[in-house]
């Protein structure tokens, strides 16, 4: 195209218009108008500009504008101005950059303020005399953050704790900024606070919570798809009856979790980013628990049982503070769960029991080594809390102590799995068996305090489970 | 799991053997598909004086050696039962091509006051049941070699 | 392999065993079901709960389980929602089985490798708006999180739902810091977000909280999502792009459908609604209408206009796409409150927005 020459259109200009079939001509009187090439080249590449919108925009704006470039407002524009408080002033600089008559009209009419407006304008003033490079900021760019990180991913891919390095790796005692700002940002000041009310580090930390959000991930399954569902056959009444029992109550205490942990989240400040991911997975979990027994429940003939009675529920629920939280709930009240998960593994009938119990298992054991190390942490910090926490195991072993002798159905529940029914043999089987499971839950429980750093618990601990505490041997010194 | 050709052939308790179920998981897209695992476990059969270190890291077993009795007892947890009941449980496994209900970990560890899985803290014990269904996948992979007894 | 009876002979501490309550199992009190095999998805919520009823309203003052038999000493555990339509979702059950089937990891399922070096503007924009995602996403953990305890266990098809949620939220926070770490950047500034995300942790009703996370700013950030994808420099971002979305469709979902469910059951709360879509779309209408500095987030538009530009120098064609981004965020906003029947925001919405919407479908 020979017009494509023509001295005053660059040639980048001509070849967009020529991709836009719109006519060079017009093109020249859009730049007499007074319009930056850029700008115009911006606005033919957008999606659906014809030659006839083009010459129709250009034929207006001709008429708005004056020859020696100054900008008359239509009538039927400054009319609805006029009447929605628009100065005529800021109309002719929107009508300056470019802005169409009835697209100006329509935002005006929409209720669009003339303060809102004018800080566009600006904007667009700025963008139209540097282009739009000229109108950035681009403060962002130079903040004094840690540069140049470049983590590789190692075995088990590129994980959480791995990124963790340079400054980043700094996990202050007192996170002492209360917005969402990720650990290792630059903070902007004036952003309001989000009413976070943990803020040290004491108060939620785990050594290991950023290991047990990927373990979490990695070894997670899936109950509609990952269980021989088909090897769960009919069982004795009493039985099925049991297990759905046992499944009611298990049912019940994940989602009790699930409500409580839910309750702390938005409690813990952003810059322990690894507890709440942890935490979040827990979460997933306590939804995983709640289904496969409520579908192991439903789907073999039993149905749900009852409800439990709830006293111990409000030992959970009721805890003021996160580390008691975690203690009665992570480490008391799911030592006793891992226990109802081995003796379910034990009593499995089928294939498919046998594996959900060792899956839970898996899920709550990681509950349980969050609990026992953020214990450790928290006692490390607080020498002086020892005894506050032995207070909050206290009150949760004697309403744990007062749910069992309450919670008949779970109670019998068990009985009746472990002695295989209702015969007066096979109770008496059950009720032995029960005791001998208490002193391995007692003994599990008890070294995993002594682990966070509660050894004496053992002597501590309600009277009521303290029939089920072994007692060291005695060295032959002490014997004789 | 399904039994697949025989190929191996090893004695337990051994090196080798412990090796050959590694190399059998290692390659086995559902053992990886369980997820990753980092733990030690020792395995003691203490009637013959043999003792085993298990290195489980990432998807995979990544080192076995025979260790002293200290040395099985410093990881994270160890197994430990007399060499008949490591027979039955593998011959169980043998026959069922995995372990049947009776003979899972979990259930041995009930049925012996104490325990099967042992160790000296309590914390790192309950690595036993975080990662269980690795450890139960590793022995019933055995059901894949023919191994000879001692 | 056995317990030994001489141990449990020790252990045992009655000579004569009492003898059970049992009335808990007794034919007449115990529930008995149909029993079920697993469908071609497997043993699905749907396949056990198919012909039973969730009720329309209940008395929960525990946390028993829906079916699950009623104690009438048990002690009151919190206060909840007693109306199905304060929490239901028709597709909660569904999205819940969904997500459990398409988690991922962001440690293993993104091809990291595959990320290379940028020019330091792309970086620096791409870490800016990675620290911008990994800031805001776990609001729609923290949000949700704190209403799990209203909810009753009787439509625990809701809890499972926002359990899952925040389990993905936890992920899109975690996969986006990861992104700033792979390949010589680090973290920048905090965001202007703030003051606009406030409003969904101050939401005192489950709808509210719904309304403006679910429909309105997952909505928004879906969008971003897709464009994410389309901007990408190589497969792990496009990985993470297209993994998020699909996370965030569920979200979608979900506030869609309980809009959908409480407009239909409850109509009279059709004008609160648009109220709590009011204060919404106030905030945050600054930033989607205008590009750059003007904007109430610019470090997240500056970002976007040099991803999408290619650059610094770019920033100008940046500019459009981020416009056709926002034309899009906002039609598509306007789309899916019409198939929950609020096909009247239309006409009500904040004039930002409005000047961006294209004509109504017919």
């Amino acid at each position: 195209m020979a017009d494509a020459a023509a001295p005053d259109i660059p040639e980048d200009l001509a070849q967009v218009a020529q991709e836009k079939s719109i006519p060079l001509e017009l093109v020249r009187r859009a730049m007499a108008l007074g319009f930056p090439v850029e700008a115009i080249k911006m606005q033919m590449s957008q999606p659906g500009v014809t030659a006839e919108a083009a010459e129709q925009f250009i034929a207006e704006q001709e008429k708005i504008r004056g020859a020696g470039g100054e900008i008359s407002v239509p009538p039927e524009l400054k009319a609805i101005a006029d009447e929605f408080g628009w100065p005529e002033e800021l109309v002719k600089r929107a009508l300056k950059l470019g802005a169409g008559v009835d697209m100006l009209m329509n935002q005006i009419k929409a209720g669009i303020r003339p303060d809102q407006a004018e800080r566009f304008i600006e904007q667009q003033e700025r963008a139209q005399q540097g282009g739009m490079e000229a109108a950035l900021d681009l403060s962002w760019m130079k903040v004094p953050t840690e540069w140049g990180i470049r983590v590789r991913p190692g075995k088990k891919g590129l994980t959480v704790g791995m990124i963790n390095v340079g400054t980043y790796a700094d996990i202050p005692d007192v996170w002492p900024y209360h917005t969402e700002m990720p650990r290792g940002a630059y903070p902007l000041a004036g952003i309001p606070t989000m009413g976070y009310t943990i803020y040290e580090k004491a108060e939620l930390w785990a050594d290991n919570c950023a290991d047990l959000y990927e373990e979490a991930i990695q070894r997670r399954w899936r109950p509609a798809t990952d269980i021989p569902w088909d090897t769960v056959e009919p069982l004795p009444d009493e039985i099925e009856k049991a297990m759905c029992q046992v499944c009611t109550y298990l049912c019940e205490k994940g989602l009790l979790a699930g409500d409580v942990v839910g309750k702390w989240l938005p409690e813990m400040s952003y810059g322990y980013h690894e507890v709440k991911l942890y935490l979040s997975t827990a979460e997933f979990d306590y939804a995983r628990q709640f289904e496969i027994f409520r579908k192991r429940a439903l789907s073999n003939g039993g149905g749900m049982g009852m409800q439990s009675p709830g006293y111990f529920h409000r030992a959970i629920i009721d805890a003021r503070g996160w580390t008691e939280t975690s203690a009665v709930l992570h480490i008391l009240s799911n030592s006793f769960v891992m226990g109802i998960y081995q003796l379910g593994e034990y009593t499995a009938h089928n294939e498919a029991e046998s594996l959900i119990y060792r899956l839970c298992m898996q899920d709550v054991a990681r509950q349980l080594a969050y609990g026992v190390q953020h214990l450790k942490y928290f006692l490390s910090r607080h020498q002086d809390r020892r005894a506050e926490v032995h207070n909050y195991l206290n009150k949760g072993e004697a309403i744990f102590v007062f749910e069992e002798e309450k919670d008949t159905p779970i109670k019998e529940a068990l009985i009746i799995l472990l002695g295989g029914g209702t015969s007066g043999e096979q109770v008496a089987d059950g009720m032995s068996k029960l005791e001998y499971f208490r002193t391995r839950w007692v003994r599990d429980y008890l070294a995993r305090l002594a682990a966070a750093g509660l050894p004496d618990r053992r002597e501590k601990i309600h009277p009521s489970l303290k029939k089920y505490v072994q007692q060291p041997e005695k060295t032959e010194a002490q014997a004789a | 799991m399904t039994q697949g050709a025989t190929t191996t052939k090893a004695t337990f308790p051994s090196v080798e053997w412990f090796k050959a179920i590694s190399a059998i998981v290692n390659d086995d897209p559902g053992y990886n598909h369980i997820g990753t695992c980092d733990a030690t476990v020792g395995v003691r059969i203490p009637d013959l004086e043999k003792n085993y270190l298990l290195t489980f890291e990432a998807f995979e077993v990544s080192d076995v050696r025979e260790v002293t009795p200290a040395g099985a007892e410093d990881t994270d947890f160890w197994l430990e039962m007399p060499y008949a009941k490591w027979k039955e449980m593998l011959e169980n496994i043998k026959q069922n091509g995995k372990a049947d209900l009776h003979h899972t970990l979990n259930t041995i560890d009930l049925e012996d006051p104490e325990g099967f899985a042992r160790s000296h803290d309590g914390y790192r014990r309950d690595a036993f049941y975080r990662f269980n269904q690795t450890f139960q996948y590793f022995f019933d992979s055995s059901a894949k070699i023919d191994t000879a007894f001692v | 392999m056995a317990i030994s009876p001489d141990l449990l002979h020790k252990v045992s501490t009655e000579e004569d065993p009492p003898e059970l309550d049992l009335s808990w199992l007794q034919p007449r009190e115990a529930q008995q079901v149909e029993r079920v095999r697993a469908g071609r998805r497997g043993m699905t919520f749907d396949e056990v709960e198919r012909g039973r009823e969730v009720p329309d309203h209940v008395n929960a003052f525990t946390l028993r389980p829906r079916d699950a038999r009623r104690r009438e000493d048990a002690v009151r555990t919190g206060q909840y929602y007693s109306d199905k339509s304060d929490v239901w979702s028709e597709n909660a059950r569904l999205l819940y089985e969904e997500a459990v089937q398409r988690q991922w990891s962001s440690a293993t399922d993104i091809p990291w490798e595959k990320v290379t070096p940028l020019p330091d503007d792309l970086e620096r924009a791409m870490c800016q708006l990675c620290t911008f995602l990994t800031e805001v996403e776990f609001i729609a953990g923290d949000a949700p999180a704190q209403w799990l305890p209203k909810i009753p266990n009787d439509y625990y098809e809701t809890k499972l739902f926002i359990l899952s949620q925040i389990m993905d939220e936890a992920r899109h926070l975690d996969v986006f810091r990861k992104r700033a770490f792979v390949n010589g950047g680090g973290l920048l500034s905090e965001g202007q977000s703030g003051p606009s995300l406030r409003i969904i942790l101050d939401a005192k009703d489950f709808t509210e909280m719904s309304a403006i996370m679910h429909v309105f700013a997952e909505g928004f950030v879906q969008s971003l999502f897709r464009t994410g994808e389309l901007v990408s420099f190589n497969e792990a971002e496009k990985a993470i792009y297209r993994l998020c979305a699909q996370d965030e469709s569920r979200h979608l979902g979900f506030g869609v459908m309980h809009l959908k469910y409480i407009l239909d059951t409850v109509p009279e709360r059709r004008e609160e609604i648009h109220h709590y879509l009011d204060q919404v779309e106030g905030p945050l209408s600054l930033d989607i209408t205008q590009a750059g500095a003007s904007g109430a987030t610019p470090f997240f538009d500056e970002a976007i206009m040099i991803l999408a530009g290619g650059g610094l120098k770019g920033v100008d064609k940046g500019a459009e796409r981020l416009m056709e981004v926002r034309k899009k965020q906002v039609n598509e906003y306007m789309h899916r409150l019409e198939v929950a029947g609020l096909g009247e925001r239309r006409d009500r919405m904040n004039p930002f927005f409005r000047s961006l919407l294209d004509p109504p479908r017919n």
